[in-house]
């Protein structure tokens, strides 16, 4: 699905170039200028590439994502019965990792 | 005689032929062990109690083929493991419950359901034995697995 993907955004940019009015003619660019140039145009791909390949699999994430949070409120629940400082603390880790998780699963399953 | 030689010949390569193919056909002991293993969770869905306990009890007893892999096995004993200790627990014994939690936590842990859900029937059983702490902690190591999954889904990895 991943190779679809960075084929079909292949093909896109290059029909957008195609489609493209001819450029007006211009000065000879140096050739180190276009090395740069490439260079830089590889980083946009790669970066594009990147955010194509990994494509989350959200209904998944928010499965997890609900037991995970379950799981933090069981273990507080479970300190509150015992009441004792060091479990407070895993209440507290628990309840910040379902935070962080839930913001993560926010910016990648929105 | 040559007729009646070559129809014996081709009556037994027939039967051979026959052999094989039945044999093909024939389910592995990997698959008679899985179908077990099926019918003891059928039959543990449609009779409550001791009932389903005898079911999956057997179901564990028995022996495992050569032909399942080390993964599969955990899985499905792992799987047996999980619903006996559910059954102990609605059967309001959680020692029991605990035990078949543990026994099923013995035959390894991975990232997966089948390990997260013992963690959390252990973390119910010795909770309601009044053992805070460790269900506390076994919660928050299923926790932990649903945290590297959920990683795993949003980057897309199976």
């Amino acid at each position: 699905m991943s190779a679809r993907l960075g084929a079909a955004a292949s093909a896109s940019l290059l029909l957008a170039c195609a489609a493209r009015e001819p450029p007006p003619p211009q000065a000879a660019v140096p050739a180190l200028a276009i090395d740069a140039r490439l260079t830089e145009l590889r980083g946009v791909e790669q970066a594009l590439g990147a955010s194509l390949l990994s494509t989350p699999d959200c209904p998944r994430a928010h499965e997890h994502l609900r037991a995970l949070c379950a799981l933090a409120d069981a273990i507080c629940a479970e300190t509150r019965e015992g009441q004792a400082a060091p479990h407070d603390a895993r209440c507290l880790d628990a309840r910040t990792r379902c935070a962080s998780a839930e913001q993560r699963v926010k910016e990648r399953c929105p | 005689m040559k007729t009646l030689v070559v129809s014996a010949l081709l009556a037994l390569v027939g039967c051979a032929q026959a052999s094989r193919e039945d044999a093909a056909r024939a389910p592995s002991a990997a698959a008679l062990w899985l179908e077990g293993v099926a019918e003891a969770h059928a039959e543990a869905d449609a009779r409550a109690g001791a009932h389903a306990q005898r079911a999956l009890e057997a179901a564990r007893a028995r022996p495992v083929p050569a032909g399942v892999s080390a993964a599969d096995r955990r899985r499905v004993l792992q799987d047996l493991q999980f619903r006996l200790a559910v059954l102990a627990l609605h059967a309001d014994d959680p020692a029991r419950a605990s035990a078949e939690a543990e026994r099923g936590l013995a035959l390894g842990r991975d990232d997966d359901t089948y390990t997260t859900n013992l963690l959390i029937v252990q973390g119910r059983a010795v909770g309601a034995l009044g053992q805070r702490a460790s269900a506390a902690e076994a919660y928050a190591a299923a926790l932990a697995i649903h945290e590297r999954l959920l990683q795993r889904a949003l980057e897309g990895t199976p």
